[in-house]
């Protein structure tokens, strides 16, 4: 298989982290090309032009995260990252939301604070925030279900985090939430993470 | 019952109740107005993230986002019609859904960019996300043999995302170049499942302004 992918993106960081927690990185290659070159690259399979995109051994392309993720974990059946059915399920899905919402989030306000001084829309800027914060929230209080067991909730969310200590675009995030910073200095010392660390662009 | 956060407006919404509709278990959901800009603002009691849909479940729980929602109403039955449950189907409906999803996305993020201030607003971003509606209206034309046959959350997304196209960009025209994927979405506009869940058919049912 091939990942089209960039070290900088918290949403390909998803699809490595869950490759290498199902042991299937060694059959994934990784490649990429500058941002222009993307519609000659990936137009004709995936037309949203986003990384990460998938090429399976038979060349079929799958976006976008949360479609590769459960299709990797489709392809062993240990550990089950995506439970069958049930609560279990659920649960798993919406804590991905939660941590698939705040990265998009996150790096609308970096987008937003790459625009030239004065161009930046303080109203978007605060809703940005606003909406990161609040998911920053919710996962302190749920931190003791974080660390129930792994699946594709606490990846997104160890990705989530990742993201935000990199891009330092709320600054930092750790301050009352303690809960939460306590999981994530577990979860980010996981092998998965370490091989993973974002990559400024 | 669950309680649907809404708009009547939202097309991540309306996928949802196009989803409860064609499963015939539309009047097992409550539906909640949802003010998102206004003075009345309390979605973050059930989506941190502050976006429509969320859906309270009886327990407390709330789902969200669209793709969740659909699958765990998909799946109240234990008998899911919209979602294969394995192989290449499944992950080809999927994709479909995030295509369809996307589609609903630009001319949403075109519309935010338009309605800022001079000074706030790049003529670069305006033009990235029309470019995208192109684009991606453009592969599922050629690519017309994945949405038909039967319906899925894919087909369903797509809908709502042409639906959306044709909300906030009416003087797109797209059909007439398009016409594998304008027979198709003309066949879909004719179900009850859409007709039932327009803009105007969702401020009758909440009693509020068609906005």
């Amino acid at each position: 298989m091939k990942l089209f992918y960039s070290a900088a993106s918290p949403f390909v960081r998803k699809t490595r982290v869950v490759a290498i927690e199902k042991g299937l990185d060694d059959q994934i290659e990784l490649f990429t090309s500058e941002r222009d070159k993307r519609l000659d690259e990936l137009g004709p399979d995936n037309p949203i032009l986003k990384v990460p995109t998938l090429f399976d051994d038979d060349g079929e392309a799958w976006f976008d995260s949360p479609v590769i993720c459960e299709y990797l974990d489709s392809l062993k059946p240990d550990p089950v990252l995506f439970p069958k059915d049930g609560m279990a399920r659920w649960q798993a899905l919406r804590m991905q939301a939660i941590g698939d919402g705040g990265m998009d989030d996150a790096v609308k306000l970096a987008y937003e604070a790459a625009r030239k001084p004065g161009g930046r829309s303080p109203y978007w800027l605060g809703r940005w925030r606003q909406a990161v914060e609040g998911a920053l929230n919710t996962l302190n209080g749920e931190a003791e279900s974080l660390s129930e067991r792994l699946s594709i909730g606490p990846i997104a969310v160890g990705c989530f985090l990742g993201f935000l200590d990199q891009s330092r675009v709320i600054g930092d995030w750790r301050g009352y939430r303690e809960d939460l910073a306590l999981w994530y200095e577990d979860f980010a010392a996981r092998p998965s993470m370490q091989e993973t660390v974002l990559k400024r662009k | 019952m669950p309680v649907l956060r809404v708009t009547p407006r939202s097309p991540f919404a309306r996928k949802c109740l196009i989803l409860a509709h064609e499963k015939g278990i539309f009047d097992q959901i409550d539906l909640q107005v949802t003010d998102l800009y206004g003075k009345n603002q309390d979605i973050d009691d059930d989506n941190p993230l502050r976006k429509v849909p969320a859906l309270r479940l009886d327990d407390g729980t709330t789902l969200f986002d669209s793709p969740v929602i659909c699958e765990y109403l998909d799946c109240l039955d234990g008998e899911p019609q919209f979602h294969p449950q394995e192989g290449k189907e499944r992950f080809r409906a999927l994709r479909l859904q995030a295509l369809g999803d996307a589609l609903t996305e630009a001319p949403q993020s075109h519309y935010k960019e338009v309605a800022r201030p001079d000074k706030y607003r790049l003529s670069e971003m305006v033009n990235k996300y029309d470019t995208a509606i192109d684009r991606i209206m453009g592969w599922l034309e050629s690519h017309s043999d994945l949405i038909s046959g039967p319906l899925t959350i894919g087909g369903i997304g797509v809908t709502c995302g042409l639906g959306y196209v044709d909300e906030r960009r009416p003087d797109w025209n797209w059909g007439k170049d398009l016409p594998n994927l304008g027979a198709w979405y003309k066949s879909m506009r004719e179900r009850d499942s859409f007709i039932d869940t327009t803009k105007e058919a969702n401020a009758e049912r909440l009693g509020v302004p068609v906005p």
